[in-house]
């Protein structure tokens, strides 16, 4: 008995002196775990926080920006020395099929060129890229491929068309108002009337023109959807979306 | 713990990894007309190569073709289809299709890539250095694709020569000597009450099937149901589609037709006017020597005098009726006795040129477009082979004619263009004829060029489909590289021309085609336009142009048929040896035809409508030869002829006359891209070269064959379960009616039935 | 606002099929096989018996020779009212929509084929391989429809895109949707018109006097299944010689 006592007794010292390390290394192993189930989590029900590579955006082949193109107001040229106005495109102007189709659409090569073979620094790294792929300066002709943003798996079918026919229409429908619609927007809330296809865009895709580079800042996943469909009265049958 | 959860969450990202293409968007360089408008396209074209002349419409979205419909307003096919269209679209993106020109130093040496300049240097040299000497081969051709065909050879003192398999012109020259009509009428069965058709399965592949089946689906809406019979040794689409079926024996269908006629004439059926009429349009005396007698019962044709009877009396009192023939009812030595002696008994309904029946068509509304095309008769074809084989032929170019694969082995097509210095061969897939060519040049498909064409048979009244690039070109997926850097063939053709032709391309020539047509000023109910340019866009838009005000009231000068060496239409006895007692009867496969449509997976994985047989090549043997012989499913059968022997895997049918063995054509390539080659056994290489007596066209119906099991047995490739599908019960799943009873009363009737035969069966 | 969402439920889509008028050219097959992305049924799939076919046109033999005949039906999901596949999916993969159709949700099946077993029709087909397409035939595929992958059941949809597409053209155009509007690919294919598909909620439309035909039967009726097919009896002229049905 009194070994026995005696074994206990070390056991419980050597217990003591590992015990820290033991709730140490637990405690560690549980943070690691919360956080890649936060992570799992958060990527799985919207968008993942931006660690490991996994943030919304991409470098895409020609460094297009939004700001220049669709922002509002003032902002400083690619190469910092000049204050330039940003040129206020409708977003419809290059997403031409947008309000006719079920993809928004990227705009060709060719559409680019309507202005860029006359305005821009013809001079510039990015616009030689343009320039190179309508083929001019003895360059042949090739595509561009940009890198997908916001992409819908494949088995969804998600149609721009009907969204921005609804949006426009019912205006205290749309998110994520940027602050140079908010006016247009109370406006036609308040007349009960019609805003621009335009102005609809934010609600998924947010401020866009506000973007460098534009990156996903809704989730979009089907949870998303379904709350949209749910708060508008539009249908919430499986096949309007998966066929 | 935590590394492993890290781990197996990497193991899951990483399978789930999408593929590139998927985050990827493309900007093409040009703007496709789909993203200008913002809408997806359908763009109306038609498909020159195929039968009967339809017009089609494209889906075109982002530039990339995706489906392909019946264009809903010409008149020939009004919207509806044939399982071929979509197959088409497999030749556009078809895996295989050459690249780019290719080129052989030496006759059988090894074909090295050539840029495009050093191609058309090749061409143009070749083309000038044989002047005189030079032939173009091409399938039928009607439109301005024929005229440039035709033209071009005449500009470089040649000649053009097209192919076709099977319809060599037995069909056109009966037409021709009963109606002195110079194309094919067009057929009103959707206003007849009786349609009495031989050997051509019209439902499926003969002549214009679409717009036929069309006619068909009317005929079946029209009161009283229409009433169908159908003359042939096999049960074809159309067979099975007919209320009575003739299962004649080959070559006995112009006697058939023949003692039907005399019944009529005997039993004054018909007004008097009609049978003298009847009469002056047969061989003389042939109506006199033919006795019901001696084509009935199975000694004769195989068709019981009761049935000849009963049909005779439909056939005259049940008007408007219509008859006609083609296919295998024309494949034997007495093809042509046999087609007008078929056509002639519309002289005995009153058919000809009425409503219900034969409708003449007027010529083309271009001036020299042709309008009509029919493959060479095989007579010529030997001449000119000869002649390749003398050396007197310097420049061969063929297009859209699989020569080598066609051709009877005995002719030894691959021998003659051994001889020929230059062989040129456009196409987009290698076949059989371009793996002999000493040039080959990658052609652009139908839905990459300009073109017209104009039906045949046309809708009774004047009509042109304008073919029109529906793609650029054809692109790799991701939109980075071509898929072939192709031509165009009537392209090239004009631009080695040198402007000879009057256009420097086919757009130009099509231009200039509507152009005159708007000088026409004519009222049509297609495209009116109040300029050239609106009119241009107008027939672009609508697919082509057709004025229904435009048909003719009866067909040319109609002069008494005259069958030279055969009128009686007596059958030679075809060259046959030991143990060949069955009749080969090849026929035109519904998914890829003669063979021009084998390329795509689509048409190889079409179920047969009747065998549901696919990917491979298969012979119908009578289910009562194939007890006599133990021959069973998947049996592979050893088919001999004097001149060659093919293989094919059984399929006892219950619908075939015993004593012929029917094979499909089209496979057996040795090349033909990845879906086609080595696929099968062609048939037209065990048939033997014997003649239609009037015009020297194949007798392909006609060849004696052995058939022997090889011993193997393998697994029938086909749709269908693995038991011959006969009903359960009466009325599943087909519930057939009596003619006016309702569904209910047939389903009671079923039921009565069943009972009486559990009863019967407990008695027992 | 007076803009509404786009209605759904509205309409009810039922198809007739004239089997009299079918004469097995397998246009509907192919147009289909086109507009859905069904996988290329390879030569294996075959001799598997593993071939996809939305719709099928079966042949069935009646009589012997020389008075044999051959007959042809189209068949494809039947769209049951009362569908033996819905209640037997575990993960709600496929049910009853309220326009009439018999959905299958690609994305939340999880391949137990208990349907495919249930169907007395035989119109479910599984993915038993993942499909190949040869690159540049990924070409043609339909941007409307979903690729299907590996381990997932498949079936006619009737078209669902085309119905959307329908729909949402002739709310575009504030319009009602008009009869013949909105066209299957097998329907717009077939060369007979033995197909025709619509709305049988409104009695006018061309499907709903069809189905009132005195020759209109429905497949298997015994069951009970409901289908929103009605097929239209084949006439045979033979039959009244007889006096009794064809076969035999």
């Amino acid at each position: 008995m009194e070994y026995m006592k005696e074994r206990n007794r070390t056991a419980s010292l050597r217990f003591k002196i590992i015990f820290p390390f033991i709730a140490l290394g637990g405690l560690v192993v549980t943070a690691a775990m919360a956080a890649i189930t936060v992570f799992i989590l958060t990527a799985w029900m919207g968008q993942p926080i931006p660690v490991f590579g996994f943030e919304q955006t991409f470098d895409q082949p020609i460094a297009f920006p939004h700001t220049r193109h669709a922002g509002t107001g003032m902002m400083k040229s690619v190469d910092g020395t000049q204050e330039l106005q940003a040129l206020g495109l409708d977003c419809t102007f290059c997403h031409r099929t947008v309000t006719t189709q079920l993809n928004a659409g990227v705009p060709a090569v060719q559409q680019c060129m309507f202005c860029h073979q006359a305005i821009g620094p013809q001079s510039s790294p990015e616009l030689q890229k343009l320039r190179a792929a309508a083929g001019l300066d003895g360059a042949v002709k090739t595509p561009v491929d940009w890198r997908r943003i916001h992409r819908l798996p494949d088995h969804v079918r998600f149609v721009h068309e009907a969204h921005i026919r609804y949006l426009t229409a019912n205006p205290e429908a749309i998110n994520n108002v940027p602050e140079q619609n908010k006016a247009a927007v109370q406006s036609a809330v308040q007349s009960n009337g019609q805003v621009m296809p335009s102005m609809v865009c934010s609600t998924c895709h947010g401020d866009v023109a506000s973007m460098d580079k534009v990156k996903q800042v809704e989730p979009l996943k089907m949870g998303q959807c379904v709350n949209c469909h749910r708060d508008n009265n539009a249908p919430t049958d499986c096949a309007v979306c998966h066929h | 713990m935590a590394g492993s959860a890290v781990s197996a969450g990497a193991v899951a990202f990483v399978a789930c990894k999408l593929p590139e293409h998927e985050l990827v968007i493309e900007s093409p360089v040009e703007m496709p007309e789909d993203l200008v408008r913002g809408e997806d396209a359908w763009y109306a074209t038609s498909w020159g190569d195929a039968t009967g002349g339809d017009g089609l419409i494209v889906r075109v979205m982002q530039g990339r073709a995706k489906k392909i419909a019946g264009n809903p307003d010409f008149p020939v096919n009004l919207g509806k289809q044939s399982s071929r269209y979509d197959t088409a679209l497999q030749s556009l993106y078809h895996p295989d299709r050459i690249q780019q020109p290719l080129a052989r130093r030496s006759k059988g040496g090894v074909a090295s890539k050539l840029s495009w300049p050093e191609a058309e240097r090749r061409f143009l040299d070749v083309i000038e250095q044989s002047d005189g000497k030079i032939v173009i081969v091409t399938n039928p051709l009607r439109g301005h694709l024929g005229l440039v065909a035709t033209q071009f050879a005449g500009l470089f003192n040649g000649r053009h020569l097209a192919f076709d398999p099977v319809e060599q012109g037995v069909l056109h020259t009966a037409v021709k000597k009963l109606f002195g009509a110079d194309r094919l009428p067009d057929m009103d069965i959707a206003n007849a009450h009786t349609v009495l058709s031989f050997g051509a399965d019209w439902l499926s592949t003969w002549v214009s099937p679409v717009g036929m089946s069309v006619k068909y689906g009317k005929f079946r809406g029209q009161k009283g149901h229409g009433y169908l019979v159908h003359v042939e040794s096999r049960m074809s689409m159309t067979a099975a589609a007919a209320d009575r079926w003739l299962a004649v024996k080959p070559g006995w269908e112009g006697k058939v037709a023949l003692a039907i006629g005399k019944i009529i004439v005997d039993g004054n059926m018909v007004p008097a006017a009609n049978s003298a009429a009847y009469r002056a349009h047969l061989p003389a005396g042939a109506l006199d020597r033919v006795t019901v007698n001696g084509v009935a019962g199975e000694a004769n044709s195989g068709i019981s005098e009761a049935r000849l009877r009963e049909v005779a009396v439909k056939f005259a009192k049940s008007t408007p009726a219509v008859a006609f023939g083609g296919g295998s009812a024309g494949a034997h030595t007495n093809g042509t006795f046999n087609l007008t002696a078929i056509f002639a008994l519309n002289y005995l309904s009153g058919a000809v040129g009425s409503k219900g029946g034969l409708i003449f068509n007027p010529g083309s509304p271009v001036v020299g477009v042709p309008d009509s095309a029919r493959g060479a008769s095989f007579e010529e074809w030997e001449r000119e082979l000869a002649q390749w084989r003398a050396g007197n032929v310097k420049t061969v170019i063929i297009r859209g004619a699989n020569i080598v694969h066609g051709f009877p082995k005995s002719v030894d097509v691959a021998g003659a263009l051994a001889k020929v210095p230059n062989v040129i061969v456009f196409a987009s897939v290698l076949d059989d004829t371009a793996a002999q060519a000493d040039l080959v040049l990658p052609e652009k498909t139908f839905l990459e060029t300009w073109g017209s064409d104009i039906p045949e048979p046309a809708p009774g009244y004047q009509a042109l489909g304008i073919q029109q690039p529906v793609v650029g070109s054809a692109l790799s997926v991701d939109g980075t590289e071509l898929l072939t850097d192709s031509r165009g063939f009537g392209d090239m053709l004009l631009w080695a021309s040198g402007g000879g032709l009057g256009a420097a391309d086919m757009r130009e020539l099509v231009r200039k085609a509507s152009d005159s047509l708007y000088d026409l000023n004519s009222a049509t109910d297609s495209v009116s336009a109040p300029s050239k340019d609106l009119f241009w866009t107008g027939v672009l838009q609508r697919g082509g142009w057709w004025d229904t005000k435009s048909g003719v009231a009866q067909s040319g000068s109609a002069t008494s048929a005259v069958i030279g060496t055969n009128p009686d239409g007596a059958l030679s006895a075809p060259p046959h040896g030991e143990g060949e007692v069955f009749t080969l009867v090849p026929f035109v496969s519904n998914a890829w035809l003669d063979g021009r449509l084998a390329a795509a997976p689509w048409a190889q994985a079409t179920p047969d409508p009747v065998s549901s047989a696919v990917w491979g090549t298969w012979a119908e043997v009578s289910k009562h030869d194939a007890e006599e012989m133990g021959i069973k499913e998947g049996d592979i059968l050893l088919i001999r002829s004097t001149v060659g022997e093919i293989e094919a895997l059984a399929y006892p049918h219950p619908g075939v006359r015993p004593g012929t063995i029917c094979v499909p054509t089209g496979q057996g390539h040795e090349h033909n891209g990845r879906y086609a080659e080595k696929r099968g056994s062609n048939v037209f290489a065990a048939l033997v070269d014997q003649k239609d007596s009037e015009t020297g066209a194949l007798a392909w119906a006609a060849t004696r064959v052995r058939v022997q099991r090889k011993g193997v047995t393998t697994k029938f490739t086909k749709f269908e379960g693995n038991v011959e599908a006969y009903p359960i019960e009466p009325g599943v799943p087909i519930l057939v009616v009596s003619p006016g009873q309702s569904a209910h009363e047939a389903q009671e009737e079923n039921h009565e039935h069943v009972k009486r035969e559990i009863s019967e069966r407990a008695e027992r | 606002m007076t803009t509404q969402p786009e209605t759904f439920g509205k309409h009810r889509w039922g198809m007739t099929i004239d089997v009299d008028r079918c004469t097995g050219c397998q246009a509907c097959v192919i147009a289909c096989q086109a507009e859905n992305n069904v996988p290329l049924n390879t030569e294996q799939q075959y001799e598997r018996g593993r071939a996809i076919a939305w719709i099928r046109v079966e042949r069935y033999w009646e009589g012997e020779f020389p008075n044999v005949k051959a007959r042809f039906i189209p068949i494809l999901c039947q769209h049951c009212e009362n569908a033996p596949c819905e209640p037997v999916c575990p993960v709600y993969a496929t049910y009853h929509n309220a326009e009439g159709l018999n959905v299958q949700v690609y994305n939340r099946c999880v391949g137990t084929k208990y349907c495919a077993n249930g169907c007395p029709y035989i119109v479910r087909f599984f993915n038993w391989w993942e499909p190949v397409w040869p690159e540049t035939l990924r070409n043609q595929l339909n941007p409307d429809v979903t690729v299907r992958s590996r381990g997932i059941m498949e079936k006619c949809s009737f078209c669902q895109q085309r119905i959307r597409r329908g729909v949402r053209q002739a709310a575009r155009e504030s319009r009602e949707l008009r009869d013949g509007d909105i066209q299957t690919a097998c329907q717009q294919a077939c060369p007979t018109e033995a197909i025709v598909f619509g709305d049988i909620a409104n009695p006018e439309t061309r499907v709903s006097k069809m189905r009132k035909d005195d020759r209109a039967y429905r497949m298997l009726e015994s069951l009970n299944t409901d289908p929103a097919i009605v097929y239209l009896a084949a006439v045979d002229p033979d039959k009244a010689a007889t006096g009794e049905a064809a076969h035999g």
